[in-house]
């Protein structure tokens, strides 16, 4: 399992996606995997480091856990945080069949994330925010 | 991120170049603003974005609200990841993507 802790800002993203990237190299997955782990990954970060943490707070951070289990192709990306509790997958869903005059703007975000992995969860433990999501590599 | 943008009388045409992200979107959203006034007719060439995200869609959308009053917008050479973010998105049913 690989960790990277980084501040709860949104300016870290490409570290964060450079984490998740790089140990996946050896394993030569497809662009659209890649695409849908990327976008998971971001949504949940910046939702995170957005609502679960003051802007400037010097000593808030988020670490990142990652995990592919070769005998049965999962991938597990686990972040976990020291932020306010805060469960990003009570947002409910936008409505996506409305007009465009009629959508909101925004909302989307975690959305998108539950879209692009088969399994995600949310748990408050020891005053620590703890989400997981699983992607099969198919 | 690059944008590339060519103006001709009200017409807007728009090429980007990169990745739509919570990072750069804010970028472009205001590269948009500043040239959206008077503009009836709004294209984008998505040949070379390689990615989007929420922040991205966000600032497609507001455009496409802006558009709708002053004229129309239209979405030109989407490549399949980005695509697949619009369909599952239900971008695809309110966007004029050709």
């Amino acid at each position: 399992m690989d960790k990277l802790i980084v501040p709860a800002k949104t300016e870290k993203l490409n570290k964060v996606l450079n984490f998740i990237n790089n140990q996946l190299k050896t394993y030569n997955f497809s662009k659209k995997f890649e695409t849908q782990l990327e976008l998971a990954t971001e949504e949940i970060f910046v939702n995170i480091a957005n609502y679960a943490h003051e802007k400037d707070s010097e000593n808030s951070e988020i670490a990142i856990y990652s995990f592919f289990n070769e005998d049965y192709s999962i991938l597990t990306v686990r972040f976990v945080d020291n932020g306010i509790p805060f469960n990003p997958l009570e947002e409910k869903d936008p409505d996506i069949t409305l007009s465009s005059e009629m959508r909101e703007i925004g909302g989307l975000g975690i959305f998108l994330a539950r879209k692009n992995v088969d399994e995600i969860n949310y748990q408050y433990k020891k005053g620590r925010n703890i989400l997981t999501f699983k992607k099969l590599l198919k | 991120m690059n944008i590339e943008k060519k103006i001709e009388g009200n017409k807007l045409l728009v090429k980007i170049n990169g990745r739509l992200d919570t990072n750069t979107s804010p970028e472009f959203e205001k590269e948009l603003k500043n040239d959206l006034p008077g503009i009836k007719e709004l294209i984008f060439d998505f040949n070379d974005l390689m990615y989007i995200s929420s922040s991205g869609l966000r600032v497609i959308l507001s455009t496409e609200k802006i558009m709708n009053k002053q004229g129309n917008m239209i979405i030109k050479n989407v490549n399949d990841l980005v695509m697949e973010v619009f369909e599952v998105t239900g971008f695809i049913d309110i966007l004029t993507i050709e």
